[in-house]
């Protein structure tokens, strides 16, 4: 395990997997999404059950990825290792995009749906928004102090991503603990749903549109277009990221020459009295 | 002419499929700046 851990030997890894992530990402991502838009109506939401195959994935990455970002920064400032930190610095934008994305199609579709684009009221809404706020601190705040001291911008950075995971939290349990304008998270409604069309696949369960689980609940025939597009979202941008986990790699390494041919030259001023 | 029940469907479809093909470009752009940087570095060092 350890062996991975080497950012050289995970990179050579990865590249290797990137391109079959990227072309599997983009074939179900986009797959899923024309899948969605053809699915028959729903009984009570008609026509507008159909941002639901871009805002859930959506907004499951945004907090999937900032949980991850805590998680790695955590084993950084435990272990002192560079490749979480990396990792972090290369999701950030991922995860800023995604949230934005969220925000845009949780807002489009909050208009019909709930009679507001947005609702200050709202704890998950306002979460969803404090989240890209703290996406956007984390690349600045490193940025910045990189400026300086590379090292303490990636470290004051991990500290601040372990400390603000709290957000990630609230936004998966606000629902159930507040009356909110936001619907109940779908994630528990999806994973039953799952089972019981891959039983029905199987050809042990009941018929595949049967009753949602819950009374706000999705319909089962809509879980494989959904599952589709979750997975191709999130496989496109792990390529993604992984293709900026390289260009954070190169960053470092430009650094690092870039002061090596400093000193070259500042050694060579003094040994030539110029 | 566009409701918000249609902008809602065609809106997120389009904010969604705008970011993945958004972040595909860019990332691909920034890192291909960074590879030539990198290149150019190499060669100034080696010269």
């Amino acid at each position: 395990m350890h062996k991975y851990a080497n950012p050289t030997r995970f990179m050579r890894w990865a590249e290797a997997c990137q391109p079959y992530l990227l072309a599997l990402g983009i074939l179900l991502g986009f797959g899923g999404m024309i899948w969605g838009l053809s699915v028959p109506p729903d009984e009570e939401m008609q026509e507008l059950i159909k941002p639901l195959f871009v805002h859930v994935p959506s907004a499951g990455l945004s907090l999937i990825v900032y949980g991850s970002m805590s998680i790695a920064a955590f084993v950084a400032l435990v272990w002192r290792h560079p490749l979480p930190e990396i990792f972090c610095l290369a999701a950030a934008p991922v995860g800023a995009v995604v949230t934005i994305v969220a925000l845009v199609t949780g807002a489009l579709w909050g208009k019909p749906t709930l009679n507001t684009y947005w609702d200050w009221r709202d704890p998950r809404m306002v979460l969803e928004l404090l989240l890209l706020f703290q996406y956007l601190i984390y690349i600045v705040l490193v940025r910045v102090l990189s400026q300086r001291d590379p090292a303490l911008g990636r470290r004051v950075g991990s500290i601040f991503l372990v400390a603000s995971v709290v957000t990630v939290l609230l936004s998966k349990f606000v629902t159930e603990w507040f009356l909110v304008l936001h619907q109940g998270s779908s994630g528990a409604n999806v994973v039953e749903l799952t089972g019981r069309v891959m039983m029905n696949l199987l050809g042990r369960g009941e018929d595949i549109a049967a009753e949602p689980v819950e009374e706000d609940g999705i319909a089962s025939v809509y879980v494989p277009p959904l599952l589709i597009t979750m997975l191709g979202t999130y496989l496109f941008y792990m390529a993604i990221g992984i293709w900026l986990m390289r260009y954070e790699l190169i960053r470092m390494r430009l650094r690092s020459l870039r002061r090596k041919q400093s000193a070259a030259h500042a050694f060579l001023a003094e040994a030539t009295g110029t | 002419m566009f409701d918000d029940r249609c902008i809602a469907v065609w809106g997120s479809y389009g904010a969604a499929g705008l970011a993945m093909i958004g972040a595909l470009i860019v990332a691909r752009l920034v890192l291909g700046r960074a590879r030539r940087e990198l290149e150019q570095l190499k060669q100034d060092s080696a010269q």
